[in-house]
């Protein structure tokens, strides 16, 4: 019988802990595979393991605190210098701590012990059997499981004393003082040696649920609905009255308003978390990953510090790993290759981020092979994407590598995943609103620049009619917008096209798009022209209605898979609700149109 | 090295250099044979005492007397009585809600086609008027938009037609959306309008009979005849099926 | 009687856990710090601490150091501390108690076990 019970919000916090010391964990390994041994590295890495285990032990989770408190035990071997570090050891070490994650994450889910690490163990004891027979027991100072004497580094100046008191208890202070009498009282207290990560992780934060603060940021943005009521009415009171009530009104308003802003500008910065969460399972993975294919590749990170939105850096990692698994499969060469081709036989990866204006910059960029353009067409062609005859710019070719089901891999490596390519990844990017673009040298290298809206939560939109709904468009995307007549309007291979300057930008009417009734007889209609990179496309609708700033509330799945073109949706300042158009669907419907070498159904017809 | 006040006895102190490493049993560490072995808790006044007198020596591979008969010496037994660790995970954990004995189902019920249907009230979260619906361009019959929840925006599903009953009026005064918060998900569905909320013995449920319901036997639960009424009790969980699942009935 | 338990313990989970397990104090008011340091910052700020639970192994300020820290204060001598022990760290556990501590647990316990180790160490006085 249980004194408690094992709650989700319990497994949440231990399995968050967990996560943060696991990773702790895979960075001392690769520290110390890559650099030797490091005393720091060593200290650093027992308190979050001795964490680990007491936090494993309190949740029941026994199985998972014996493997630790094992790797406890090889880690101070390691740091006496008793262990030979090399890569067959490593290997073992590395695999012993997939084990261990892959043994947390399971029991969390299933709230109990599942996985069990009895292989993993006795890899452990067998290691730590190997190494006790080669030295001789009980040889100088102990650092750590052992006492709270002091740290292998420390150990002149309690070399005796310390030996003997690991038999008994009595040893140094025997006395009846309480304090020890070992030198020092700072050297004898040392417990664990501070080591910066370990140190910086806690103290002056808080704890929050990130559905808090999702709660937080949705009231912040009714208010700011409210406000720009407020401020509306406020203005048109003053307009039609004025005196001093009235003035003295607005003033109240634009300090709410003032306020208010503060306030949004304060919970969007507390949403904006540093991109290191994302990237720091990425040395891992490329070690691993390189191992694999006989590959020597080195993984540089820039900039870990830029935040961005959590909602966003929750759904950045799949495509980032999917992009560097191209890098290290299809991008590096291996080390022979290299060699032959006057390279250095480790190739390199530098994994980037960097904020601009108001977005961030993502860099994945490799010193690989490069893709070849010539041989994108070939494929191209062959896959209907591109006629024969047709030319497109560099730029625009190598942007085919993100259609469905283009692999230019002459063998499609199952470390990729079958079928999970570069098309899966644009469409993660789009759906946050990204950019993806890629710039290649044929065997001098390839660079993949993702960019990404800071947030996600709130953005500009302007706000259009079309039949007799209000829809809103972000803003980012809107190029211009313009009136224009029936009679402006060509039609080109059965698309409607409009002449802006000297650009020639199909149209899609949306009243037709969204199968509702079409409004004719007006004298003339509005294009909102969308803009992605240097692709245009206009959208019809029946009038522009300003814009604003809106909140961007998600659509249940049940709705959002059903409708191709919608973002999300927001709530305006009466309550009413507005559905944000997702500004992909048009350029994709585009594209697609382009490879089937027809118009869409919605579209046929007359101006 | 410091001895301790001769006042006290102590046992002979002895090395404890292991002639081969021991085989680890669980949680028993390998590398320091000579460890300390403590009880699971303890006083300080007790604990200094022990230690004083060497009863805390360590016991393993060191030809010592075993530490189990040490233990015993340690006073409160209470303090030290919890023979496991483990924490029993799950299964005794009672559920205040199941304490009674499901004598009862609690239920909240609504009208479609003149018809009552009942379903788990513990689902529901709210019942509300129709307010404005806005409509999702090109989304199937039965979805009949979203609304503003207080500031969540939901779908709301007008059931007869996802039953194939016919459709509810959006327009009619007693029309009502009943928000129901299925896996983590709140949908609304509009129904013809709310009855309320009642608990039926579970001995009055029975198995549909074909001939009295007109929708897939698939989605009920069974019906509960009362005095002057029949329920019929809907499967949610079936019923929204193919909307619960990612992506919607874009799925299929 | 209980009214103010000060926790000591870097991890978060452990809080939790107290939380859950010191409920059954009403009245008693649970504060809660992640190192030796922020524990000497809340005694500073907390009147009337009845009873600390203490971690050894902590970043900052470790719970070895902080007992020696709160044996030179009068004003925070009297309060009792439970040492929160570790399989493996015997000897910091003994030499706490050695520094004042006036009892301990070991890490993984029961709820039932803490309280009447906590019984006895407050009815001790």
């Amino acid at each position: 019988m249980s004194d408690f019970q094992i709650s989700p919000e319990l497994l949440n916090i231990y399995l968050e802990e967990a996560r943060a010391h696991l990773e702790g964990l895979d960075h001392a390994l690769l520290a110390l595979e890559r650099e030797g041994l490091d005393p720091e590295v060593v200290a650093g890495i027992m308190g979050p393991l001795h964490t680990l285990k007491g936090n494993s032990g309190m949740m029941g989770f026994t199985g998972i605190k014996d493997y630790v408190h094992r790797l406890e035990d090889v880690f101070v071997r390691i740091g006496q210098g008793a262990v030979t570090l090399s890569r067959p050891l490593f290997d073992r070490l590395f695999a012993g701590a997939s084990a261990l994650r892959d043994a947390v994450e399971q029991a969390c889910r299933q709230r109990g012990e599942v996985r069990s690490l009895q292989g993993e163990r006795a890899v452990l004891d067998a290691l730590l059997r190997e190494i006790t027979q080669r030295t001789p027991s009980g040889e100088g100072s102990l650092p750590s499981t052992q006492s709270g004497t002091t740290q292998s580094r420390q150990s002149g100046e309690t070399g005796p004393p310390s030996t003997q008191s690991q038999t008994t208890v009595s040893a140094p202070s025997a006395s009846s003082s309480l304090t020890p009498s070992v030198p020092s009282a700072d050297q004898s207290l040392a417990v664990s040696a501070p080591s910066a990560e370990y140190i910086s992780a806690h103290s002056s934060t808080v704890r929050v649920d990130f559905s808090q603060l999702d709660h937080l940021l949705n009231l912040v943005g009714e208010l700011i609905i409210h406000r720009t009521k407020l401020h509306e009415l406020g203005r048109e009171l003053a307009e039609q009255k004025g005196g001093r009530e009235t003035a003295e009104l607005l003033s109240a308003v634009q300090q709410v308003a003032a306020v208010s802003t503060q306030l949004q500008e304060t919970v969007m910065d507390i949403r904006m978390l540093p991109i290191r969460h994302v990237f720091e399972r990425f040395p891992r993975l490329v070690r691993d990953l390189a191992r694999q294919q006989g590959k020597d590749i080195e993984l540089i990170l820039e900039g870990e510090g830029t935040r961005i939105d959590k909602a966003i850096i929750d759904e950045i990692g799949e495509p980032l790993v999917h992009m560097i698994r191209n890098s290290v499969d299809h991008g590096i060469e291996t080390p022979a290759m290299r060699v032959a081709r006057g390279k250095t036989p480790t190739g390199t990866i530098l994994l980037s981020a960097m904020q601009e204006s108001n977005h961030v910059l993502i860099t994945i960029m490799d010193d690989g092979s490069g893709i070849d353009a010539a041989a994108v067409r070939r494929k191209a062609v062959d896959r209907g994407l591109l006629k024969a005859d047709e030319t497109l710019p560099d730029r625009e070719l190598l942007q085919l590598i993100f259609s469905q089901g283009f692999s230019t891999a002459e063998i499609v490596s199952d470390l990729s995943g079958r079928g999970v390519g570069l098309d899966v990844v644009l469409k993660s990017i789009e759906r946050l609103n990204g950019l993806v673009e890629v710039e290649t040298v044929p065997g001098v290298g390839t660079k993949f620049i993702i960019q990404l809206p800071l947030t996600l939560a709130i953005i500009s939109a302007l706000l259009v009619e079309v039949s007799d709904r209000t829809y809103a468009v972000p803003l980012g995307s809107v190029v211009e917008s313009l009136k224009f007549r029936p009679a402006d309007v060509h039609t080109i291979n059965g698309r409607e096209t409009l002449r802006i300057r000297d650009r020639i930008v199909p149209l899609v009417r949306l009243d037709a798009f969204f199968g509702l009734r079409v409004v004719t007889g007006e004298p003339a209609h509005y294009a909102v022209v969308l803009g992605r990179g240097d692709k245009r496309v206009g959208l019809v609708v029946n009038r522009l209605r300003g814009q604003q700033e809106v909140v961007i509330k998600a659509l249940d799945p049940a709705v959002s898979g059903i409708t191709l073109a919608l973002a999300g949706a927001t709530i305006m300042g009466d309550g009413r609700v507005v559905l944000i158009l997702d500004v992909a669907a048009f350029f994709e419907g585009r594209r697609q149109a382009l490879a089937h070498g027809r118009s869409r159904p919605a579209l046929a017809g007359g101006s | 090295m410091a001895q301790t006040p001769s006042s006290r006895k102590r046992a002979p102190r002895k090395k404890a250099v292991a002639s081969a490493p021991p085989e680890a049993a669980d949680g028993e560490s390998i590398v320091e044979p000579s460890r300390i072995a403590l009880p699971s808790s303890g006083l300080a006044a007790d604990i200094l005492a022990l230690a004083a007198s060497g009863a805390l020596e360590p016991a393993v591979g060191s030809g010592a007397v075993p530490l189990v008969e040490r233990r015993t010496a340690v006073p409160d037994p209470e303090t030290a009585a919890a023979p496991t660790h483990s924490i029993s995970l799950f299964g005794a954990a009672v559920r205040e809600e199941r304490k009674a004995v499901e004598a009862t189902e609690h239920l909240a019920t609504f009208f479609l086609s003149g018809e009552e249907y009942g379903i788990d009230v513990r689902l529901v979260q709210e019942i509300i008027r129709v307010s404005d619906i806005t409509q999702v361009p090109r989304a199937p019959g039965f979805i009949k938009g979203v609304i503003n929840l207080r500031g969540r925006i939901i779908p709301v599903i007008d059931l007869k037609r996802k039953l194939g009953l016919g459709e509810v009026s959006e327009a009619a005064r007693q029309s009502r959306i009943v928000v129901v918060k299925v896996r983590e998900r709140l949908v609304g569905l509009l129904v013809d309008g709310a009855s309320q909320v009642l608990k039926v013995p579970v001995a009055s449920i029975e198995a549909a009979p074909e001939e009295v319901v007109e929708i897939d036997a698939n989605y009920l639960r069974g019906v509960a005849k009362l005095e002057s009424r029949l329920i019929i009790l809907m499967d949610l969980n079936k019923v929204l099926a193919l909307e619960l699942r990612e992506g919607g009935a874009n799925a299929d | 009687m209980l009214r103010k338990i000060l926790a000591v313990d870097d991890s978060a989970l452990i809080h939790q856990m107290y939380k859950l397990f010191l409920s059954r104090y009403k009245n008693c008011k649970l504060i809660s710090a992640m190192n030796g340091l922020e524990a000497l910052d809340k005694l500073a700020q907390e009147e009337g601490i009845d009873l600390i639970l203490l971690d050894i192994n902590m970043p900052v300020m470790n719970g070895l150091e902080f007992l020696q820290r709160l044996q030179k204060e009068s004003a925070y001598q009297a309060i009792p501390v439970i040492i929160i022990s570790t399989e493996g760290k015997e000897e910091d556990t003994i030499r706490g108690l050695k520094m004042g501590a006036k009892g301990y647990v070991k890490k993984p316990f029961q709820a039932s076990e803490l309280h009447g180790l906590i019984e006895k160490i407050t009815a001790a006085g």
